[in-house]
């Protein structure tokens, strides 16, 4: 960071990490990463990489806490103090608060809580590196996590950020367009397949975040852009926990 | 009518599985605009007229007339209170416990069963708020003395009873075991060869979703056991 103004595009168009403006970063996803959790998932996309775990439906503590008519989610996210180039000093903080609430309201409509009046679902997002996009990549995280532990669900929930630099949108923002860029937006949506090779439905978003300052045109591509980052993903969610069942079934044949 | 998808094939939440109007939403899917979709990653079971899907996971939800595993966890006045492996509690009362005359001021509570007692027990009543009732008055209720108990999930316990108890007579009988298998997941173990059995409950849960499991499962059990020789 030492020159004062960064070249965020060379001459082919390609961006400071050598992507196009409308690709994802690279990204793995697996599924059953703990033991111990009723589901959980681990999620990379680029340098970000985020576990996450589900327990229950179970006994939902203090009391109070409980609602007669369906579960309530408990949020946790949490950076790893080793998580960042500096270290982070652990513990809750604002920012986290703010992440697990919209994170909460991304999942929500997308389960279906009715099934377990007065239980409780802890859901707890670890962040493991960060590189941009941590709360994105948590709740794609999240929703994989969910599946694997069986809670029933209208779709899968993915998450992805589009921001602007230099002007121009693009996809899936990085540490550093994200801190030097013009803004960002972090969308989720949930989606449905209505026949197997199409994912499609007028996906539902139920997170739009803005974090700078945008002209209205570029707020609209960057939402598309996202929207078809959240599909790109949802498509690699649907193969990643559809493959745990896949492989044992050909396993043993 | 009109399938999505095959029967038996495995899917995700959110996937279409018919577009049918006179399908009947049954357990695991939804309907929204006529169209029915998936809530869990699980199996696509058709019936006639209607469509569920068995999910592969899930913690256990209790329903009345199930029999389960449970452990007592607290005794009070005239009740105990028992852990089903779920999210919901259950209470058994002492009148649901012994059909005998029980004095509450005289009588310890804990010589019927005491704290960490396992028990098989069998689900009356489960209310709207989800307060579970219990009761020891079947033919198949008892104290668990000895034995062990192993996890599975309970969505894979259909497959290890197997169809009329076929499953669990033969790993009954082949590993000379007695195995309850309890609605809620939990499996007790007990006889000759504990760890055989054992293992094979946990076989036929991992290959729950594949043909012939019996037949396969009872060449397994007679390997085993012949090593063991």
């Amino acid at each position: 960071m030492g020159d004062e103004e960064t070249e965020w595009f060379d001459e082919d168009g390609n961006r400071v990490d050598g992507r196009k403006a409308d690709e994802l970063r690279e990204t793995t996803m697996e599924v059953g990463v703990l033991d111990e959790a009723d589901g959980s998932a681990m999620v990379e996309i680029g340098n970000t990489r985020v576990i996450a775990s589900v327990f229950g439906p179970q006994d939902l503590h203090p009391k109070h806490l409980q609602e007669s008519d369906r579960a309530v989610l408990k949020m946790r996210y949490n950076m790893a103090p080793f998580s960042v180039d500096d270290r982070m000093s652990p513990g809750p903080n604002r920012r986290a608060q703010e992440i697990e609430l919209v994170a909460k309201k991304a999942l929500e409509p997308a389960l279906e809580l009715e099934h377990f009046p007065t239980a409780g679902i802890d859901i707890s997002m670890e962040v493991v590196e960060s590189d941009g996009g941590t709360r994105v990549t948590g709740i794609t995280a999240a929703s994989l996590a969910l599946v694997d532990a069986g809670i029933p669900m209208k779709g899968m929930v993915s998450a992805c950020a589009a921001g602007v630099v230099d002007d121009t949108p693009v996809l899936d923002v990085n540490g550093k367009e994200d801190k030097e860029g013009n803004a960002d937006i972090p969308i989720a949506t949930i989606n449905r397949t209505d026949d197997d090779t199409e994912s499609t439905e007028e996906d539902k978003i139920t997170l739009l975040q803005m974090d700078g300052d945008l002209t209205t045109d570029q707020v609209d591509d960057c939402v598309s852009l996202a929207k078809e980052g959240c599909i790109k993903l949802y498509e690699q969610q649907r193969r990643t926990i559809m493959q745990k069942y896949n492989a044992s079934e050909g396993g043993e044949q | 009518m009109s399938r999505v998808k095959d029967e038996n094939e495995i899917v995700a939440p959110g996937d279409l599985l018919t577009e049918e109007d006179d399908v009947r939403p049954s357990s695991g899917v939804y309907a929204e605009e006529g169209k029915i979709y998936s809530q869990h990653i699980g199996t696509v079971k058709y019936g006639s007229n209607s469509v569920r899907v068995q999910p592969m996971d899930g913690r256990y939800i209790p329903e009345e007339g199930d029999v389960v595993i449970a452990e007592v966890t607290r005794v009070s006045y005239s009740r105990w209170n028992l852990d089903l492996d779920s999210a919901y509690e259950g209470t058994l009362d002492i009148s649901e416990a012994s059909d005998q005359y029980v004095d509450l001021d005289e009588d310890d509570l804990t010589d019927f069963y005491d704290v960490g007692d396992a028990v098989v027990v069998k689900v009356t009543s489960v209310s709207e708020s989800m307060d579970v009732d219990l009761t020891m008055l079947d033919d198949r209720c008892r104290k668990l003395d000895e034995g062990r108990i192993i996890n599975i999930s309970p969505h894979k316990v259909p497959r290890v009873i197997g169809r009329q108890g076929t499953m669990v007579q033969q790993i009954n009988e082949k590993t000379n075991c007695h195995v309850i298998v309890g609605q809620n997941g939990l499996v007790w173990i007990n006889g000759e060869n504990p760890t055989v059995a054992a293992e094979a409950v946990k076989k036929v849960e991992e290959e729950a979703h594949t043909d012939g499991l019996t037949d396969r499962i009872g060449e397994w059990i007679d390997e085993q056991i012949e090593g063991d020789q």
